[in-house]
């Protein structure tokens, strides 16, 4: 190991150490790098080129403000609560009604944006007062509100599978088609969860709604409920790219809560556009500050070397597969999202396409997998998300979320054994072969 | 009074820096979007849409990150600064602050030279400097210079022995 990649291997284990933003200590980490290293192809500028040069050409990474920008308004304006309404006509009656309210309100949600953080911190709050007003245990709620914000990456759009794309080469169209089953699986899981507990704890049952209030919420939610079908439909009919769908879907969120429901003004528009560009600020620089990283890694020919380790270990795919989940899972209990897929997933691609897995499965795969990285401890961001609206301690949270945990941790398994699980939608459509 | 101006004039750029031109780059992006797909289908395809669009996102990026430097919103791994007490969390925000701002001082010049170098160069469409382009990455760094200092200023500050209240 040369000295410059010790440098930057330790550089990048004190960022970890000494709470440096992962952004910043990638970048810090390329350009102790290239201060030491020596070569025609690692000016220190190597770190500014590697950034502006490929930041400059990744079309598909617009769709990432743009998202942010869909469930920024969705939040800020009454859309947010209209779903949450028609769910509750929709399945609240039943046996531990919010909470099955509380899932289906996530995966319709999900179907507008693509972000974890935004469904938590978002209809999060919501779900979490209403199932403290019918009884249910505090701690309980945000374990149920934390796992459900997992569903809004897996079902289309997802931001984490816009970066997947850009780095494996895999369309997005296709990975949106592959998350879809998956999606609705991830609902079904925890609904059935939801009845076990409500049965054994005796969780109340919601109110039932008479036919005609269903009509009137389900005719006043309509608007706001057709804008997955906006998004979805557009890109698959062709009429837009999955980055143009993004923007169309916010002109739709922003359309319906100015002129609709009449509950976005002047000011919280502003407020919204700000918000999207520091979060975009936020999310974006990572991506940016992790190509000169890549760039490293590369020429490091690090893959080459953890390739070779993995195949000295096995060369069965499925073999390979549960060790990559079980390593991501546990580099999930200790990092955010976006250091794993922008550092360990493009470390393991070059393997996933010599042993000849799909791309596509892989990719929501390792989403899914992710996702479950945010549920879980000592480092699980929704739990603190959680832990901070509803001001409840961590370590009921923690509890209440493990059973959940290990129920999406067997659907994972599920779908990287039963790839058709994930291929089934994109092969039907025609994505792949 | 003179300082209290000056004062204001740099909080006003800072504002206008981090927090209007990442605002409006990203309004005008969407905006751009939206011109995109309607002139698509009801005139004609625009060409300069695709580079205006990334290079609104290149430059809301760089200084939306600054912003969100302001207020500590970045990503960070937290786990070791949160479970030590306030002095060693000091010496911890020291350290990484201070190796932060060394590494972001070495880069200035090499990145101010690269990104002048790449004034040759013109946008294929719309014709602007490639300079122009990437300048807001000069910009970041000097940002992130400028907070960096601050933040170490304060904690070395505050290592500072207080001074005893006269009886």
């Amino acid at each position: 190991m040369s000295l410059p990649l010790i440098i930057f291997l330790l550089m990048f284990t004190l960022t970890m150490l000494l709470r440096i933003p992962i952004a910043f200590g990638m970048i810090m980490s390329s350009i102790f790098y290239f201060t030491f290293a020596t070569g025609p192809h690692v000016p220190i500028s190597m770190a500014a080129n590697q950034f502006l040069s490929n930041m400059n050409v990744s079309f598909i990474l617009l769709a990432v403000p743009l998202y942010i920008f869909a469930a920024t308004i969705m939040n800020t304006s009454m859309v947010t609560e209209l779903i949450f309404r028609f769910a509750n006509t929709l399945v609240g009656r039943w046996k531990g009604g919010i909470g099955h309210v509380n899932v289906i309100n996530s995966l319709i949600f999900s179907g507008m944006t693509g972000s974890a953080v935004a469904d938590a911190a978002g209809p999060g709050i919501m779900e979490i007062e209403a199932m403290r007003k019918s009884g249910y245990e505090d701690a309980f709620s945000c374990a149920l509100t934390a796992a459900s914000a997992t569903i809004g990456p897996i079902f289309p759009p997802s931001i984490p599978m816009v970066f997947y794309s850009l780095l494996s080469g895999a369309s997005v169209g296709a990975l949106f088609m592959g998350g879809m089953v998956p999606g609705v699986l991830m609902a079904v899981f925890l609904m059935a969860y939801v009845s076990y507990i409500s049965n054994k704890r005796n969780y109340p049952t919601g109110v039932s709604v008479g036919f005609r209030e269903f009509v009137r919420d389900t005719l006043y939610a309509l608007p706001a409920l057709l804008t997955p079908v906006i998004l979805l439909g557009s890109i698959y009919s062709g009429l837009v790219t999955p980055t143009e769908a993004g923007a169309l879907a916010s002109l739709w969120a922003l359309v319906i809560s100015v002129a609709f429901y009449r509950s976005l003004g002047w000011r919280q528009l502003v407020e919204v556009l700000k918000s999207t560009a520091k979060t975009t600020g936020t999310v974006s620089i990572i991506v940016g500050a992790a190509f000169s990283f890549s760039y490293i890694i590369a020429i490091e020919h690090i893959p080459v070397a953890i390739g070779q380790l993995f195949l000295s270990i096995t060369t069965n795919k499925y073999a390979f597969l549960f060790i990559v989940n079980v390593l991501f899972l546990v580099l999930g209990m200790f990092l955010d999202t976006m250091p794993i897929m922008f550092v360990f997933v493009p470390i393991v691609l070059p393997i996933v396409n010599q042993l000849g897995i799909d791309l596509v499965h892989f990719g929501v795969v390792i989403v899914l997998n992710m996702m479950i990285g945010l549920l879980t401890p000592p480092y699980g961001v929704l739990l603190f998300i959680m832990s901070g609206i509803a001001k409840t301690p961590l370590k009921p949270i923690i509890i209440e979320t493990l059973p959940m945990t290990g129920t999406l941790i067997v659907l994972l398994f599920l779908m990287t054994y039963v790839p058709e699980v994930v291929l089934f939608v994109p092969r039907l459509l025609g994505q792949i072969k | 009074m003179q300082m209290r101006l000056s004062g204001r004039i740099l909080l006003t750029t800072l504002d206008v820096l981090e927090i209007y031109i990442p605002t409006l780059s990203f309004t005008l992006m969407f905006v751009v979007f939206i011109i995109e797909i309607a002139w698509r289908y009801l005139v004609v395809p625009l060409t300069w849409t695709m580079e205006f669009s990334l290079m609104a996102f290149l430059w809301t990026t760089l200084l939306g990150a600054c912003w969100a430097l302001r207020d500590d919103s970045h990503v960070v791994f937290g786990l070791v600064y949160d479970s030590v007490g306030p002095t060693a969390q000091r010496a911890i925000r020291l350290a990484g602050n201070g190796l932060l701002f060394l590494a972001f001082c070495i880069a200035l010049y090499p990145s101010w030279k690269f990104v002048a170098f790449m004034g040759f160069k013109k946008a294929d469409v719309m014709q602007i400097s490639m300079s122009i382009v990437f300048s807001p990455y000069i910009a970041f760094t000097v940002l992130t210079l400028g907070r960096l200092g601050y933040k170490l200023w304060t904690d070395l500050r505050s290592l500072a022995p207080r001074k005893e209240a006269c009886p």
